[in-house]
């Protein structure tokens, strides 16, 4: 059963009793909370998901909540917990989606060790993944978004989850963080795409998540075969170049960015340098999306 | 034989890839991921087979002997073998 299928009081009364147990690709996670605006974006922006029964075994718990205290009557707050673990500080009560996005991406980047968890997005056309890695500013999100609704399926935009031992990359179809000038962006290049509704002043400016397309969702059980790393930047008013990007730079900037590199030791070492020696490494700088289409389709196509 | 014998230490787990631009290496025993210059990169493979001195280090890597060596060459050598003994990668015997 998917999300959508269930009757909103149902989903009310799961969130705030035993938890709302989703699966997103390999993750599954037991959600709790009663704040009226995380039931209500979590219904829009996880309509297609499956949802799991109350009782089944779930990968993690975590609970939003509005902190005890008399400031939550002058300046109300919310707060994420991971069992009953409080990782952050509480942040305005109109950042909580965000926060359930942000606390769900540290929950899986800090305890799915049984993947390399690279600091990467990552989409596949043609049963070929393409891994984005990039630091915050450079288009990342905002490039794989538009992508994701021309053809590209979706497996992360912030996650790149690679299986020891196969080199495939696990996908979680979850909803696309943008921020800022990304959003308008990417309402007049998808008008039918779903986004949440925009949480004003985070850290971040001004951030809304799109809803991953349906077929994207359908097909998270998917995993794909890594084909290219891309460095994507967004470059102000530059032509669409793809460049070779040397490999053994390559490898040292995903040691230095991955989640849990040093976790996994000498095992992660071996995986990532699977993943290079059976990739194209290439730099992307653009500015148009359109240009940014052409580029990946054509890559796509063998071109 | 010319000088100590270099080598890599066995329980270190040194593991090397050999890219277009150099060789990454993983140094189990301190988590460190390095990027090494190809020439550097091609020392620390042939100490990986097993240890050497300067002058059989020369011969695996020019086809003559360390006293055959134009001073560059062997500059280049030892800097190499000091960049590697500064990140523990090899150890003088």
């Amino acid at each position: 059963m998917n999300l959508r299928e269930l009757p909103p009081e149902d989903i009310r009364r799961r969130l705030a009793g035993p938890g709302l147990c989703l699966r997103t690709g390999p993750i599954t996670v037991r959600i709790r909370s009663r704040l009226p605006a995380v039931v209500h974006t979590l219904a829009l922006l996880y309509a297609d998901h499956p949802v799991v029964a109350e009782e089944a075994f779930c990968d993690f718990h975590v609970r939003l909540f509005q902190p005890a205290g008399l400031r939550r009557w002058w300046r109300p707050q919310v707060q994420f917990a991971f069992d009953d673990f409080v990782p952050f500080k509480p942040l305005p009560h109109d950042h909580a989606f965000p926060m359930l996005e942000w606390g769900l991406n540290w929950a899986v980047a800090n305890h799915a060790h049984w993947y390399l968890v690279l600091h990467a997005a990552v989409i596949e056309c043609g049963g070929r993944a393409a891994i984005l890695p990039a630091p915050p500013g450079s288009g990342k999100s905002t490039l794989t978004a538009a992508l994701v609704q021309r053809g590209w399926r979706l497996l992360s935009d912030e996650l790149t989850l690679i299986d020891p031992d196969t080199g495939l990359v696990h996908g979680l179809a979850r909803p696309v963080s943008l921020k800022n000038t990304s959003l308008p962006l990417l309402r007049a290049w998808a008008p039918d795409a779903v986004f949440g509704p925009p949480a004003h002043d985070t850290l971040k400016g001004t951030v809304a998540h799109m809803k991953p397309p349906p077929e994207s969702v359908a097909r998270m059980d998917e995993p794909a075969r890594p084909a290219w790393v891309i460095f994507p930047r967004y470059v102000p008013d530059a032509a669409p170049r793809l460049t070779p990007h040397p490999r053994g730079h390559a490898l040292l900037e995903f040691a230095r960015n991955a989640f849990n590199y040093s976790i996994l030791g000498s095992r992660g070492y071996d995986t990532l340098a699977r993943l290079i020696a059976s990739v194209e490494c290439f730099d992307f700088h653009y500015s148009r999306l359109e240009d940014a289409l052409a580029t990946f389709t054509r890559l796509a196509h063998g071109d | 034989m010319t000088g100590p014998r270099w080598r890599v230490n066995p329980a270190h787990g040194v593991r090397v890839t050999a890219w277009e631009d150099g060789y990454t290496v993983f140094h189990a025993a301190s988590g460190d991921t390095h990027l090494l210059d190809p020439f550097t990169g091609q020392v620390l493979s042939c100490l990986l087979e097993h240890p050497m001195d300067l002058d059989e280090l020369a011969r695996a890597l020019a086809g003559r002997p360390a006293a055959a060596l134009a001073s560059g060459e062997r500059d280049a050598l030892e800097k190499a073998l000091a960049a590697l003994a500064r990140v523990h990668l090899a150890e003088a015997e």
